[in-house]
């Protein structure tokens, strides 16, 4: 599960034209967050993307399929697949692609434990093609099953980025 | 009886220059009084520019004026030493004169003279009475060597030819303590100077690492809030476990040790060492251990104890900033590696001024399996079995704690350094104002020496 998560990491973070603290938004931690609004946090190894954040809704890629939390959900453990974390907060929309990692609906907050993510917009779709190409390639040059697996993951990676990109 | 005279600058020391050559001068004049039968300030000056020929009778009022010997004494200058010396070669022998080192200067000749001419002025510097019985004997036998046999084994040199450098290191002896403290000057202004830049650096390190640390630490704890339900459960189970079985059951323990690559960062490493030892020795050999060592300064202090139970080490962790992906090959080491339980020991970094070692367990995958029925409230969404979850929750904590870990001690190594060369460059800073203490002191000494040298002398000629 390491190396998944290492080599989409790092492909994630190939295609990620800036870094992800670019359009980090960082709360106030608030000392309570209403009921009616999803105590949020966003984080990363390198960093928060949200921490204490009130919003809305938030929808993760669970292995399972795309998963809404919204406010009072069911304490729940969802592993993520590469995808695209949406942030709803006061109308707005904010997308994230994720490469690997787990979610936490915990009774009184939400934490998405992601290993890495960015903005969509700072997808690069030319590097995101690249990517299916260079993954394809490794995929039949791959000799034996560590090297099938690796290549494996890497290709449904920047699958996931293309998709992720084609759909916003 | 004629002598031939040299003139010889041994010692000239920049503004001490003109009262020592006086008083040798006047030494001399006393010593030799007998056999230099006439020492006008004429020929006192023909002397100074190695002439030789018929001494006229001594008279002490008249020393030398200050133009007369300006160019021996520009040369003497050149030799970086001070005080004037005068050898007295009996006839026959070439006159020389001599560089501090030995070299010759004007061509080769005796010692024996000069070595006289040094016990000479000893003598009349300690004692007046050991001069007066120089010249006495000096003007009673009429031979220059005889009389100077006591004086000379009375400060250690043998009689006759000695080395030309030994004579050398007589006259600069009383230099020698004043030169040793002034290099030992240099060298802590120097260290000094290292520590403060090391200090910069690690300030300039601290700074960057610190904000890393500071990013990754929700991280960790979100990771870690969801496992502390099970922290506290653990510790319930292993208490009652350790009570009903004191030998541990097929536990197999692995500790990861984080130190630094680098040393000169105070205490961090050693608390590091000295917590696994403990934790070694509360074991007391019941469960079986393995070291993993990450970072290269735990492998010297580890190797001698536990060689035996250092499973692998990995170096240059911190070259360069640490990532997750580089955690994660740590972590997949330590996975392959078959142990129940894992413990983390590394500095927590509390502030510049403080960092604490914890020991950190992460709970094993068998104990997480078997006590899953705490996280009974929580749905587990995967497309896999609830097993294979847990398995891969338990490899990203494991990972996530570990990353904080390294984070964690990094900062730590580069506060502790921070702080442990600014102590360094304060001490360099009081040791050099010390020593620039003792230099004046043994400088003063050094001239108080010579002054009350001329005043005897002088007080011995009266």
């Amino acid at each position: 599960m390491l190396r998944q998560v290492a080599i989409r990491a790092s492909a994630a973070a190939r295609s990620a034209a800036g870094p992800a603290a670019a359009a980090q938004r960082r709360h106030l931690a608030e000392a309570a967050v209403a009921a009616d609004k999803l105590h949020f946090n966003f984080l990363l190894p390198g960093g928060a993307i949200q921490k204490d954040a009130a919003v809305d809704m938030v929808l993760v890629p669970a292995s399972s399929g795309v998963m809404g939390i919204l406010p009072r959900h069911a304490p729940t453990v969802a592993q993520l697949r590469p995808g695209v974390v949406e942030v709803h907060a006061d109308g707005a929309k904010e997308k994230y692609f994720v490469s690997s990692g787990f979610a936490f609906v915990h009774k009184e907050r939400t934490d998405v434990c992601a290993v890495a993510a960015a903005p969509l917009a700072d997808l690069d779709a030319a590097a995101v093609t690249q990517g299916v190409a260079d993954a394809q390639a490794a995929m039949a040059a791959a000799k034996n099953d560590t090297e099938k697996a690796e290549a494996q993951i890497g290709l449904d990676t920047y699958t996931a980025m293309r998709s992720a990109l084609a759909m916003a | 009886m004629q002598y031939r005279c040299t003139v010889q600058y041994i010692w000239l020391q920049f503004c001490e220059v003109w009262p020592m050559c006086h008083t040798v001068w006047g030494l001399v004049t006393t010593a030799f009084q007998t056999p230099c039968k006439s020492l006008t300030v004429a020929s006192s000056i023909a002397l100074a520019r190695r002439c030789s020929g018929p001494l006229p009778a001594p008279s002490l009022g008249h020393l030398l004026p200050r133009p007369a010997i300006a160019p021996e004494r520009r040369s003497a200058r050149r030799l970086n030493h001070g005080c004037l010396l005068i050898a007295v070669t009996p006839p026959g022998h070439p006159g020389e004169l001599r560089s501090p080192s030995g070299c010759s200067l004007y061509g080769p000749g005796t010692m024996t003279s000069r070595v006289a001419l040094k016990v000479a002025m000893r003598a009349a510097g300690n004692s007046p009475g050991a001069a007066g019985a120089l010249g006495a004997s000096l003007s009673g036998r009429g031979s220059l060597w005889a009389p100077v046999a006591p004086a000379m084994a009375s400060v250690g040199t043998s009689r006759g030819q000695s080395s030309p450098t030994a004579v050398a290191m007589e006259e600069q002896v009383r230099w020698v303590n004043l030169k040793v403290v002034r290099e030992r000057m240099k060298t802590v202004s120097n260290i000094g100077k290292i520590c403060k830049a090391m200090k910069l650096v690690a300030a300039a390190k601290l700074r960057g690492v610190q904000s890393l640390q500071q990013a990754s630490r929700p991280f960790a704890v979100g990771m870690g809030d969801f496992f502390s339900k099970m922290d506290e459960l653990e510790a319930a189970t292993t208490a009652e476990a350790s009570k009903k079985d004191p030998t541990g059951d097929k536990k197999k323990q692995l500790i990861i040790a984080v130190t630094s690559d680098r040393g000169l960062c105070g205490g961090v490493n050693a608390v590091i060492v000295k917590e696994v030892k403990l934790m070694m020795a509360e074991d007391e050999g019941r469960t079986p251990t393995g070291i993993m060592l990450v970072g290269d300064k735990g492998r010297e202090p580890m190797r001698r104890v536990h060689g035996d139970e250092i499973v692998v080490s990995f170096k240059d962790v911190f070259k360069a900033p640490v990532t997750f992906p580089q955690v994660c090959m740590i972590a997949e080491d330590v996975l392959s590696r078959s142990y129940t339980d894992v413990i983390l020991v590394y500095n927590r970094f509390k502030s510049a001024m403080e960092q604490e070692p914890v020991r950190k367990p992460i709970v094993g995958l068998s104990t997480l399996l078997e006590s899953a029925s705490v996280f009974d409230e929580y749905e587990f969404d995967s497309d896999m079995d609830s097993a294979q979850v847990f398995v891969d929750l338990f490899e990203f904590q494991l990972a996530t704690q570990l990353y904080n870990a390294l984070l964690e001690n990094a900062t730590s190594e580069q506060a502790a350094r921070m702080s442990a060369m600014d102590n360094a460059s304060r001490n360099s800073t009081d040791m050099h104002a010390k020593l620039a203490l003792t230099a004046n002191r043994v400088r003063q000494a050094g001239i108080t020496t010579e002054l009350s040298e001329i005043v005897a002398g002088a007080a011995s000629v009266s």
